[in-house]
């Protein structure tokens, strides 16, 4: 009812706000189970966008930090299954550069919030929509990205 | 870093509508009209299955009449198609590093309902895509040559069939055993499923059996070199070129190999280790002490004396599942030979004292074997006695050893005397299979036991190496040596070809920007990554037959000299800012 009086007044940020999600997912698994939630057609939202990386221990802070600046509001980074990863320790290397990458964007004032690992196996299908719904929803929470709403 | 390309590259789009697959849910008019205005596109068409054989045609063709820079091809998964479709780019002339496949299937039609949302997402996909595309350079592969020679780990049944079948098609084989003798485990069995006879594997007395032949056959073999009470001590090298040393007991030897198969078989779970079974009691043996004592007395009448005292047991019990299916103090996986091969010894025991209770007390009865269940039917016919229930307890009363189980069927709890108590012990991973995994780099299960890279598709080839046997689970005798054939026919499909490819994809250093901390080689678990001194500073140095092309070093690279080919720094971040961007483009 607020959301509906907001959108009608024109002014406040929840109702224009459409986030904008980057996902860096890896070839072997998590690649696979996004392939797989659209061969089950289970839905996420449009604004999740995927780039695939070979591991995500390949993923850079700097690809994160670069991604904010660029002004994506949530950045999500999906690998193997932490003891199953396909270059036996890619994704152990991801979840090190995750927590201190989130660290950073607690004290740039962004909100580690913004920034998400999810481990998930190829056939996880279903778990893959599920998180990006969630993290959605938690990025509409959070409301834009400061950086990236100035440009 | 250069973001902004210098040259103007020429990029070919083609999008596919998969028959309406893509195009139910995305306006191509409007794609097209978007992809027209991106930097560096030239083309832009669409057709209905580039994935066909006039797709490919289409592309090809394509390809030739333009001479692109890069080609991007927006249509289903790469996980899928990315060959299929790149064969036609790379048909037409171009490198296979000069294609990109932007996913508007998978991960676009068919995720989102709402047309004007698909497609505006497409939108950025393709962006992306281009931008990328704008970056990408011809790569190598590396060739690599296959040496013409095995080394086989392990002289089980699984490993001299592999070690047979590759030195019969012609090369050298190097097979390496632990112990003073070939056989492996199936040396130790008496009788085996499911002839439950003088079957593959009966070696002691009987002449006419397959394993003692078997054995012959491979220490007899030209082209086989069989190295016993010898361990593998080293392994250098990649792909094709493997430097192994191995102690024997003669000294060091040192062999260079193409291929490995390792047939290190598992372990037999230590019983000891749950005190309720009581297995320091005398009457309280395992199987395999079973086996021993039965071939023990082969032609010697054939008696079977109880460790005790020496009497003939008036009553055995077979516990199974003993370390097996019991998370907690055993490993968590089913064994899988020990209901048949437990139903096997119940037999011999009561074939010769008929009058001699048997009982088996199992939790399910596991043989998904070919006649298990005729064997089973047999076993009940001459009286072995089935009891479903774990057991609980085995303590000794009065120097008589009780049993405490229940049977769930008849729902009663049980308290059985009993002369013998043979504990049916599984299979567990070797150690020694892990420290090789280690060396190799090959990822374990959670069992310990070496991973299958994909659990359908087996054996496969990883990088050279191959598993035969019990290394990569709980295996019958049977499957131990097909998994063998599969794995040494693999092996000689690889020596045959003689030489192979390894994608460009790999680690690439930048020597000026380098200051030789180390902190890739650190990170590379594959020993891809060295640091090596060169004109007088250290500099890392990548082995590209050794480089995976993960990217772990590069992630962790402080100062960015050490990059990834075809995912490098200034090939990502021009993807990412075209994807954001276009949404900034709607927003006005």
């Amino acid at each position: 009812m607020i959301l509906m009086l907001l959108r009608r007044l024109g002014g406040g940020r929840l109702t224009e706000f459409e986030p904008k999600i980057i996902a860096f997912s890896c070839n072997w698994c998590s690649y696979t189970s996004a392939d797989l939630a659209g061969i089950n057609r289970y839905k996420y939202p449009s604004c999740v966008n995927i780039i695939r990386f070979m591991c995500s221990g390949r993923i850079e802070p700097e690809f994160i930090m670069k991604a904010f600046e660029y002004g994506a509001d949530g950045v999500m980074v999906t690998g193997c299954k932490l003891d199953d990863c396909h270059y036996i320790s890619g994704n152990l290397r991801a979840k090190e550069r995750i927590e201190t990458t989130q660290q950073i964007l607690d004290m740039l004032g962004l909100g580690s919030g913004r920034l998400r690992g999810e481990w998930l196996s190829a056939s996880e299908a279903e778990k893959f929509a599920q998180t990006m719904n969630e993290f959605v929803e938690q990025i509409k929470a959070l409301g834009p990205n400061p950086l990236g709403s100035s440009k | 870093m250069v973001l902004d390309q210098k040259k103007e590259k020429k990029v070919g789009l083609f999008i596919c509508s998969c028959y309406d697959n893509i195009t139910d849910k995305i306006d191509f008019d409007e794609i097209i009209k978007f992809a027209e205005a991106l930097p560096g596109v030239e083309v832009v068409k669409k057709h209905d299955s580039l994935c066909s054989v006039s797709g490919q045609k289409f592309l090809s063709e394509e390809c030739e009449k333009e001479n692109f820079d890069a080609v991007v091809v927006a249509a289903c998964t790469p996980k899928i198609y990315e060959s299929t479709i790149g064969g036609g780019v790379v048909e037409g002339g171009l490198n296979k590093y000069q294609y990109e496949q932007a996913n508007i299937r998978e991960q676009c039609a068919w995720i989102h309902e709402d047309k004007n949302e698909a497609t505006q997402k497409a939108k950025r996909i393709i962006a992306g895509s281009v931008a990328r595309a704008n970056t990408l350079e011809a790569l190598e592969d590396t060739k690599v040559d296959i040496i013409p020679s095995t080394l086989v780990i392990g002289g089980g049944v699984a490993g001299m069939q592999a070690a047979l079948d590759i030195a019969n098609a012609g090369y050298q084989v190097y097979l390496v055993e632990k112990t003073e003798k070939l056989g492996g485990r199936a040396y130790e069995l008496s009788m085996t499923f499911p002839t439950h006879n003088c079957g593959i594997c009966c070696i002691q007395s009987c002449k006419s059996c397959v394993l003692t032949p078997k054995i012959e056959d491979v220490n007899q073999h030209d082209k086989i070199e069989v190295l016993l009470s010898s361990e593998v001590t080293e392994i250098t090298g990649g792909l094709g070129n493997r430097h192994v040393k191995i102690k024997t007991p003669d000294g060091e030897k040192e062999i260079d190999v193409g291929t490995i198969i390792i047939a290190t078989g598992s372990q037999i779970f230590d019983p000891s280790k749950l005190k309720e079974y009581s297995y320091d009691h005398k009457n309280v043996i395992s199987t395999i002490e079973l086996e021993r004592m039965i071939m023990a007395q082969r032609d010697k009448g054939g008696k079977l004396h109880r460790p005790s005292d020496g009497k003939i047991p008036k009553t055995v019990n077979f516990i199974q599942c003993v370390g097996s299916r019991d998370a907690n103090k055993g490993n968590p996986h089913c064994s899988l030979v020990c209901c048949t091969y437990a139903i096997g010894q119940a037999m011999e025991i009561k074939k010769r004292y008929p009058g001699t209770e048997v009982y088996i007390h199992y939790m399910d009865l596991r043989g998904p074997y070919r006649g298990f269940e005729e064997f089973y039917e047999e076993a009940k016919a001459a009286g072995v006695n089935f009891v479903r229930g774990r057991v609980g307890e085995i303590f000794e009363k009065e120097g008589k050893v009780i049993l405490r189980c229940e049977d769930v069927d008849a729902g009663t709890p049980l308290e059985i005397e009993s002369d013998l108590v043979v504990l049916s012990v599984g299979q567990e991973a070797r150690d020694a299979t892990t420290k090789l995994a280690e060396t190799l780099h090959l990822p374990l299960d959670i069992d310990g036991f070496i991973k299958y890279m994909n659990p359908m598709l087996t054996p496969e080839e990883r990088r050279g190496i191959f598993i035969a046997g019990c290394a990569q689970g709980p295996k019958g005798i049977r499957y131990s040596i097909e998994d063998a054939r599969l794995s040494a026919s693999n092996a000689i499909k690889l020596l045959q070809k003689g030489s192979t490819y390894i994608g460009g994809g790999v680690a690439v250093v930048d020597e000026e920007m380098c200051v030789g901390c180390g902190k890739c080689a650190e990170n590379c678990e594959f020993n891809a990554a060295v640091i090596v001194v060169k004109d007088g500073r250290k500099v890392s140095h990548v082995d590209p037959i050794l480089c995976q092309g993960d990217g772990k070093c590069s992630a962790g690279c402080c100062n960015k000299a050490i990059s990834i080919r075809h995912f490098k720094r200034e090939q990502i971040l021009p993807m990412i800012k075209a994807i954001l961007e276009y949404k900034m483009e709607v927003e006005g």
